[in-house]
């Protein structure tokens, strides 16, 4: 093979070889293109998933989660997150109307309060709007709240925001069908009346 | 200048190569944890999307209240304690990623409001009935299922993975 050819076919070559080997794909992106192997969100399961992720240097005392789910009470969760990389969520059935964190109104009320290493407590604020079905998720996304370190912020804390499409989550999955596997065992072994498992589907979001 | 035999097939060949390489450079920026889709137009910095769950899933079949305290041991040997609760008639959950190496249910504990005052007590489930699930008992993407039933003072729990 003559240099240049060589040359012509290397580069390529080691440039998909890097890429490879580079972590940080989207793990999502991955289960899409490369045999789906857990859910990273419900999916065509009529649910939400809220997540909250604790990469900041101070813990969650209390990350208080409301949904409004079109029934008179808001539903409420409450749960710490250590910090560093503590990360825990919760399901919620659809529909869920709509989701924040402290308040579903106010937006200024506390979304998590939280203790950093010295001692010093605080209450963060939500710092956005109060996200809405069919223009910030619709049922099957996961939606992250991310709490991080921000000098800039009041209380050296805020909250960002993400979301997991569940459209690209249904499967098929090599692994464990993880929110199928809810769906069904509440279906089975729920009473009967005040769980509603067949849910509704949103619009897709506003892009 | 000689190209060397098939020059078209090897340009072919070369315009593929780079073309593949482009579209996985692509996929991978474009998908990458960093660029996970933002909600309200707030910048995101970096968000893992998750790489499966184990979701401990809180079943209520009775007319109380109920809560499960539940320890779950991290891969990196740290614990952490839940409390779940739910609803007459309704479930609780905790989704954790999966990097937990056991879950340990601690106690279950009901709470009838129906009176108007609080009675309540614990629930019964079997001490060695995957109390402990872990190692080759717990694997990424299962749920791990309380299910509360029955009427006092015979409020029971089962507790399985699946």
């Amino acid at each position: 093979m003559r240099t240049r050819d060589r040359f012509r076919w290397t580069i390529p070559c080691w440039f998909a070889a890097v890429l490879t080997a580079t972590p940080g794909c989207n793990p999502s992106s991955i289960n899409s293109l490369v045999d789906s192997i857990y859910p990273a969100a419900p999916g065509d399961v009529p649910m939400i998933l809220v997540r909250i992720e604790n990469n900041s240097s101070a813990d969650i005392n209390a990350a208080n989660i409301i949904v409004d789910t079109g029934l008179a009470e808001p539903k409420t969760v409450s749960f710490p997150v250590a910090r560093g990389t503590g990360n825990a969520g919760t399901l919620f059935q659809c529909p869920v109307l709509r989701v924040a964190l402290g308040d579903l109104d106010l937006g200024v009320a506390p979304a998590m309060t939280a203790t950093f290493s010295d001692g010093t407590q605080v209450e963060v604020p939500f710092g956005m709007r109060t996200l809405v079905e069919g223009v910030d998720y619709v049922c099957g996304d996961t939606i992250i709240f991310q709490l991080i370190d921000d000098r800039t912020a009041e209380t050296g804390l805020r909250i960002e925001a993400g979301r997991v499409d569940g459209s690209t989550q249904t499967g098929p999955f090599t692994g464990a069908d993880t929110f199928r596997y809810v769906q069904l065992l509440l279906l089975l072994q729920t009473a009967g009346g005040t769980t509603d498992t067949t849910g509704t589907t949103g619009t897709a979001p506003i892009p | 200048m000689r190209d060397g035999p098939n020059p078209p097939l090897r340009r072919l060949g070369s315009v593929l190569t780079i073309t593949a390489s482009a579209c996985s450079l692509l996929c991978c920026l474009g998908c990458n944890p960093s660029f996970l889709a933002a909600i309200g137009g707030e910048s995101v910095s970096t968000i893992d999307a998750g790489r499966g769950y184990v979701v401990i899933l809180l079943i209520n079949n009775t007319a109380f209240d109920v809560t499960a305290i539940v320890n779950v041991t991290k891969a990196d040997g740290a614990t952490a304690e839940w409390m779940l609760t739910a609803p007459a008639g309704d479930f609780g959950s905790i989704a954790q990623q999966c990097d937990i190496q056991a879950v340990e249910v601690e106690a279950v504990t009901y709470v009838d409001t129906s009176s108007g005052t609080a009675q309540g007590g614990a629930v019964l489930f079997d001490p060695e009935d995957a109390q402990l699930i872990a190692g080759q008992n717990l694997k990424c993407g299962q749920v791990v299922a309380i299910s509360v039933a029955g009427a006092p003072p015979a409020v029971a729990a089962t507790i399985e993975a699946y």
